[in-house]
């Protein structure tokens, strides 16, 4: 699996040992923002780690891209960047109007009788 | 010959910037400098790739693809920052400061 003969039937222009050392980085970027995600006192530092996944997502596609010689890739990495921004902003906003509103609470018994 | 060896250190480094990013967001003390990491670093090792994918692929597609990458990419990475900074410090969270007191 990790023989330099078959990494480079599937890399095109890049270098096998390139290759190889881009997949070890991204794979550890990866894995050090799921150890943000676990640790993270607060939900805010889980949201900059889930945004920071994001971009690394970015990177495996265009590295796929350059790989494979199609542009084709690069519209998977711009989707996922515009899903992270727009999930980033949902909950930012909604943690801003949590404060003034408090913890969410269970809805009150509607009272069907008539009046 | 060259311009292949050009397109293998571009890919390095810009795998190198995301994964210093990766590192900062886990060693950084507070959660400001952690947004300062991720965002900043990350982004820019994302828009070195793109112009890396322009270089090496080529034709008008490929680089309408990587100015829309680059673009919105920066434009829209303060939006998020900011935002997710004020709802940090409207919920109170702590910032470091480096004396021991």
């Amino acid at each position: 699996m990790f023989f330099p003969e078959v990494i480079a039937q599937q890399t095109g222009i890049i270098h096998p040992y390139v290759m190889t050392a881009c997949e070890i980085m991204l794979t550890t970027a990866f894995g050090v923002a799921l150890l943000r995600i676990w640790r993270g006192p607060n939900t805010v530092d889980r949201v900059v780690a889930l945004d920071l996944i994001g971009g690394v997502i970015l990177a495996l596609t265009l590295i796929k891209a350059i790989s494979e010689d199609n542009e084709s890739f690069m519209n998977i990495g711009l989707a996922v960047a515009v899903v992270a921004f727009l999930g980033t902003v949902a909950i930012a906003r909604y943690l801003e109007k949590m404060i003034h509103l408090g913890p969410p609470q269970a809805p009150k018994k509607a009272d069907n009788t008539r009046k | 010959m060259a311009i292949e060896i050009i397109i293998n250190i571009l890919i390095l480094i810009g795998c190198a910037f995301v994964c210093i990013a990766a590192i900062g967001v886990l060693r950084f003390p507070d959660f400001y400098t952690r947004l300062h990491a991720a965002t900043k670093a990350g982004a820019f090792g994302g828009a070195i790739l793109a112009i890396t994918c322009g270089i090496a692929i080529g034709g008008i597609t490929t680089w309408l693809q990587t100015i829309f990458i680059i673009a919105f990419f920066y434009v829209t990475t303060p939006i998020a920052s900011h935002l997710l900074g004020r709802a940090a410090y409207q919920r109170k969270v702590k910032i470091y400061s480096s004396d021991k007191s």
